[in-house]
């Protein structure tokens, strides 16, 4: 089982949304860290057929992306989905189902299966209007489940679920990516930390990492610092250095750094974290938003 | 024989089943064919969808009927064709559901995607639609001295002509408010459809009948490239700036 994307890229009029993305992907689940804008979801919907590349392609042992064969083995999760307001959870699964090529029968018990595994069968026969952004995101999970897809593809799927859901959602996704390519993008980047066997992160349309936790982290591991320093100090130190955090304390400013040498006499050296990566690389990316 | 298999069940204990799970979640169990998919679809499309349309059709029914008009051609032309484009819209309506619910990305993502679902919703809405029209005609029948073919090309231009301009704009316009559009448009066309009936009674005239031939297959025409050009388009999601994330 692999997935392979070849020098795979998006490009609409000047802009590069993806640019030249080689990968290949087995079992297992993937997170995809990026800024907004990094050309995360433009990926993401290339590899679920919905976006033609301009240039590259992708396949699913030797299937092409644009095939019925690959969707009949994908489950997609976009980041921003509706639902037809005068369906019930139940309904919405069982309608999906029938788009997924399952016969009638099979997908009610397909439906029924998932709502109970996504702890929405209470409600089943509610109207999804009424639903909380959280229910409706575990309704998108199930929906993406029903075809008990080979790739799975899920754009921010945490978003919305509050902290008790996002731990069963992360162990529900650990399950899945057993026996499935798992491919999940989120800002939460303890999520990605939690559950991701590899780490992808895109910057500007590029891949520019691709490896495990303590691979990426190497970047920046014995450079990440923390000291508490007087205003004017943190103000010399936030024009010098990556400031990851920053915080107002009793007896000065706590700030946490990126810095190759010891910044000021009472920086203590940390463990580098997968955040720390994260803002680093896109603290230039936030500071123009 | 089935002695023994009774004697048999009593003397061993069925044996339990091992990975049943497992081995159920590796089955590849059958898709349903297109076909089955087409039948599915009839159940979603909404009710609204059938009870306006007949509802529509048994209004113009009851008006011709109440209003006793027969042998008065330009007032039954005047109400039918001035309530059928709003017969297009309601299929329109059902046509554009998947874009102004934001189902779309969704849908396409699916073994029988949108372009998939949009031909069997099309077909599904085209074949009530032709049904109606047939009711419509017969119930029409007989009460003027035109023949159902040329009644058929006066009051069936406006509902194409609404068909054609919600079509373009389906094409054309990706916002979700598109509905709105459609809704105007099929305003505008009965008005002004209601306005030169009564001041263009010389349009109806023999004299004019290969003109409304022309306009008809014209618009059938332009009805089928546009349906061509919709279903096509669905297939991949289409570059805006909404899609740079």
């Amino acid at each position: 089982m692999e997935l392979t994307i070849d020098r795979l890229t998006k490009q609409y009029q000047n802009k590069i949304a993806v640019d030249r993305v080689t990968l290949t992907l087995t079992n297992g689940v993937y997170g995809l860290l990026g800024a907004n804008g990094a050309g995360k979801t433009t990926l993401m919907r290339m590899l679920c057929g919905i976006l033609k590349p301009t240039s590259g392609e992708v396949k699913f042992d030797g299937i092409d992306v644009a095939s019925e064969n690959y969707r009949d083995v994908l489950g997609y999760l976009p980041q921003d989905f509706g639902y037809y307001p005068k369906f019930t959870a139940f309904e919405f699964l069982c309608y999906i189902a029938t788009l997924k090529g399952l016969p009638k029968e099979r997908a009610k018990e397909k439906s029924k299966e998932f709502l109970e595994l996504v702890s929405l069968s209470d409600v089943a026969q509610k109207k999804i209007k009424t639903f909380s952004g959280g229910m409706k995101q575990r309704l998108g999970i199930a929906q993406a489940m029903l075809n008990n897809p080979k790739i799975l593809i899920l754009d921010e799927p945490t978003a919305g679920l509050d902290p008790k859901e996002r731990v069963r959602f992360r162990n529900l996704i650990s399950q899945l990516g057993e026996e499935r390519i798992v491919l999940l993008s989120t800002h939460i980047v303890s999520d990605i930390e939690n559950i991701a066997r590899t780490i992808l992160v895109l910057k500007n349309g590029q891949l520019i990492h691709n490896g495990s936790l303590e691979q990426i982290i190497q970047v920046i591991e014995n450079k990440v610092w923390q000291c508490t320093v007087d205003r004017k100090m943190a103000n010399e130190l936030s024009k010098e250095y990556p400031i990851i955090n920053l915080r107002q304390e009793v007896d000065g400013i706590f700030l946490r750094l990126i810095s190759s040498e010891n910044p000021c006499k009472d920086a203590v050296r940390v463990t580098a974290t997968l955040e720390d990566l994260y803002l680093y690389y896109f603290s230039e990316v936030n500071k123009d938003e | 024989m089935n002695r023994i298999k009774k004697v048999l069940k009593k003397a061993y204990d069925i044996p339990l089943s091992k990975e049943k799970e497992a081995f159920l979640q590796r089955l590849n169990f059958p898709k349903s064919s297109y076909k089955d998919f087409f039948i599915y679809q009839i159940s979603y499309i909404q009710k609204r969808v059938w009870i306006l349309s007949t509802a529509l059709i048994g209004l113009i029914l009851m008006l011709l009927h109440f209003e006793n008009i027969t042998g008065d051609a330009l007032k039954i032309i005047w109400i039918t064709s001035s309530v059928l484009p709003f017969i297009a819209l309601v299929a329109i309506t059902e046509i554009s559901r998947s874009m102004s619910h934001n189902m779309a990305e969704i849908e396409m993502s699916c073994r029988y995607n949108l372009a998939d679902l949009m031909l069997a919703r099309i077909s599904i809405l085209a074949a009530f639609n032709f049904i109606l029209s047939n009711i419509l005609i017969l119930g029409i029948q007989g009460k003027t001295a035109y023949s159902p073919i040329r009644i058929s090309l006066y009051i069936f231009v406006p509902f194409l002509l609404t068909c054609l301009a919600s079509l373009i704009v389906l094409n054309y316009i990706k916002i979700k408010e598109t509905t709105y559009i459609c809704g105007g448009i099929s305003c505008f066309i009965s008005g002004i459809n209601a306005l030169i009936i009564g001041s263009n009674q010389i349009a109806y005239t023999d004299k004019f009948v290969g003109f409304w031939v022309i306009i008809f297959i014209a618009l059938m025409v332009g009805i089928i490239v546009e349906i061509i050009d919709f279903i096509r388009k669905l297939e991949e999601l289409h570059w805006n700036l909404q899609l740079t994330a």
